[in-house]
């Protein structure tokens, strides 16, 4: 006689030592699931094609969301300007000298500088007749207008403080006025006075008037002149700050409405918020259809994968197995089915939307709680369905299952 | 489930002679129609510990009824049912689960077996649903196979088996609990010759070590191996043959 004891074939397809517990109902339904008359194919294949299609709908209604929102952002000036009345009532104070670094540390400020301009006083050199505009500055104007120093270096705290006769050149400027290098120190003569070079500007994007212009300290040019600075304070703001800051500003500066005139860019947030709304209520809508769909179909597949398994479930029943072990072992394997599904549903819609967004030149962004509730939701349905419905099959008596006599 | 002393009579048994290994009252199993169909009709039977029953019937005479009801893996329409002394009738799903775990073997036919799983692993979940443990369940799956002389396609699976394989298999599974009562449904169907005559030895040789057998047939070979033989017809048992 063979001894069975010793053919590992048998032995290990054996369950585990004692009744039919937690440990054995898994194991039986990790057999059960590898056997393919058991096998829940239709199932899996439902739930994740079902979550992936979900998760796709939520990631790529967001991330659209997202490209629209960052246009709309590019389209929003995000520029305040305060701007000295230039007819002050009589004893009115105007701008302080130091306006813009009052409004450089408000909340919401991305860089401040003031700006004058010195309409009557052009700027030249020894060695041509061309002349070009001269602006007074603080240094804080060459952030706000994003401009990049060449060569040389730009002026700081303490130029202005000291009053020195230094100038950096626009782009347009120093070609029109033949310097194309530091070396030699070169000079501007503006008004009378000789301004050393100590800067050479690239292309001012944000503020393309300072390309065309020679730019000196703002306390230079009062003393040296005698002219009113600061004229203006222009402030780059974060986007949807543009009201909150111009209110603060104000406030800063010290200034009354006579005495001071704010330009405000019309903001944008409101229909930055809409946008973004809609794209998340687009997003809900389309998964939440394609849920009810999704749910329809696993009602259905896991319906049919237990009907389908009907003899086998009475032959079970005819074994000697409780209604309850059975149910045990469907949960069991209704739960393994949800989360592998998930599981793979879940990468592939994450991965299409990764790839499908930097194929359009998007940033992917996909609100990872809705997968989340929309991984728990199919994982609990399958389980749901597919406890219920073994509960019903097994309901009567296993001749019930089995068929005609 | 109900303890029943040998003096009791809830069974209506006052101790003349051995107490019924079996015993069935009016039993009755309609089919709700349309039309309806009447199985059982007051099916009146009494079986001996040991004894060796053949139910004897054409096809629809209500052989596979009467068995599945026995086994409790159906319930009459109406009747009593007594299974050593015990209405089964009434009791819960539990209880008559554990009554089929534990006492009862029946045996199908080659279809009522896990065809994707192999000999053994059907044995074994039957023992595994019994609540025998590892090493019980390894020598029973080991006598049992060699009981039906199968021992050598333990490990296939029961859809590589021929019929009269897959037939001894599902007596194998029918006997590894050692059950004290053994129900066995036409056991001699879709075989040929040399195998029913296999099988018909087999069922003299369990017989023989004290179990008590119902086999329903058709077969004459097989009734003529039983202590007697009854002949159902219409849902009725009719006169012993």
């Amino acid at each position: 006689m063979t001894d069975l004891l010793d053919d590992r074939r048998v032995t290990d397809t054996l369950l585990p030592p004692g009744r039919i517990g937690f440990v054995g109902l898994a194991r039986e339904a990790l057999r059960s699931l590898e056997t393919r008359s058991a096998r829940p194919t239709v199932p899996f294949l439902v739930v994740a094609f079902g979550v992936a299609a979900i998760v796709m709908a939520l990631g790529v209604a967001r991330s659209s969301g997202d490209q629209t929102i960052a246009a709309i952002d590019e389209l929003t000036p995000t520029e305040v300007v305060l701007l000295a009345d230039p007819d002050p009532r009589p004893g009115g104070d105007g701008l302080p000298i130091d306006a813009a670094e009052r409004v450089r540390v408000l909340p919401g400020v991305v860089a401040a500088g003031s700006l004058t301009r010195l309409d009557e006083i052009p700027a030249t050199t020894a060695g041509t007749s061309s002349e070009v505009d001269v602006v007074a500055t603080s240094p804080g104007l060459l952030d706000v207008a994003t401009v990049e120093v060449t060569t040389g270096r730009r002026f700081d705290g303490g130029h202005l403080s000291r009053g020195d006769t230094v100038a950096v050149l626009g782009i347009d400027a120093a070609a029109d006025l033949g310097i194309t290098t530091l070396d030699g120190d070169p000079e501007v003569i503006v008004g009378d006075a000789p301004f050393t070079v100590i800067g050479l500007l690239g292309p001012a994007a944000e503020l393309p008037e300072l390309d065309a212009a020679v730019i000196v300290p703002e306390t230079t040019a009062a003393e040296r002149f005698g002219v009113t600075v600061p004229a203006e304070v222009r402030i780059d703001v974060a986007v949807g700050e543009a009201d909150r800051v111009a209110r603060d500003a104000l406030v800063a500066v010290g200034s009354g409405a006579d005495d001071v005139i704010v330009s405000v860019p019309r903001d944008r947030a409101d229909i930055r918020s809409s946008v973004a709304a809609d794209a998340d209520r687009l997003g809900t809508t389309l998964g939440l259809a394609l849920g009810l769909l999704g749910g329809l179909a696993v009602v259905a597949t896991v319906v049919g994968w237990l009907a389908r398994r009907r003899d086998e479930l009475a032959l079970r029943r005819s074994f000697g197995a409780r209604r309850g072990s059975i149910v045990g072992q469907v949960l069991i394997e209704s739960l393994l089915t949800g989360v592998l599904g998930v599981a793979v549903g879940a990468a592939i819609g994450l991965v299409t939307v990764v790839v499908a967004t930097s194929l359009a030149g998007w940033d992917a962004s996909v609100d990872l709680l809705w997968v989340g509730v929309t991984a728990g939701a199919a994982v609990a349905l399958v389980v749901l369905v597919a406890v219920v419905t073994a509960a019903v099959v097994v309901r009567g008596e296993p001749s019930r299952l089995l068929g005609a006599g | 489930m109900t303890a029943i002393t040998d003096t009791e009579t809830v069974d209506g048994w006052f101790g003349q002679g051995p107490r019924p290994a079996l015993r069935t009252e009016r039993l009755v199993r309609s089919y709700d129609g349309p039309p309806e169909v009447l199985a059982l009709a007051a099916v009146d039977l009494e079986v001996s510990p040991g004894e060796l029953t053949a139910v004897v019937g054409t096809t629809g005479s209500g052989k596979t009824t009467l068995i599945r009801i026995l086994a409790l893996i159906d319930r009459p329409t109406a009747g009593r049912y007594l299974l050593d002394g015990i209405d089964v009738g009434d009791l819960p799903d539990g209880e008559r689960s554990s009554l089929r775990a534990g006492r009862i073997g029946v045996s199908l036919g080659p279809g009522a077996l896990l065809a994707d799983r192999s000999v053994a692993e059907n044995l074994d979940l039957a023992l595994v649903y019994a609540g025998f443990d590892r090493a019980e369940r390894m020598t029973r799956i080991t006598d049992a196979m060699s009981r039906v002389s199968l021992e050598h396609r333990a490990a296939s699976p029961v859809g590589e088996l021929s019929v009269g394989e897959r037939r001894r298999a599902d007596l194998a599974r029918s006997l590894v609990r050692s059950p004290s009562l053994l129900l066995v449904d036409e056991p001699t169907r879709e075989l040929d010759g040399a195998a029913a005559t296999s099988l018909i030895t087999l069922l003299r040789e369990l017989h023989r070590t004290g179990v008590t057998v119902i086999v329903t047939t058709d077969d004459t070979r097989v009734a003529g191996v039983a202590d007697r033989a009854l002949k159902l017809a219409r849902g009725r048992i009719e006169a012993e043959v």
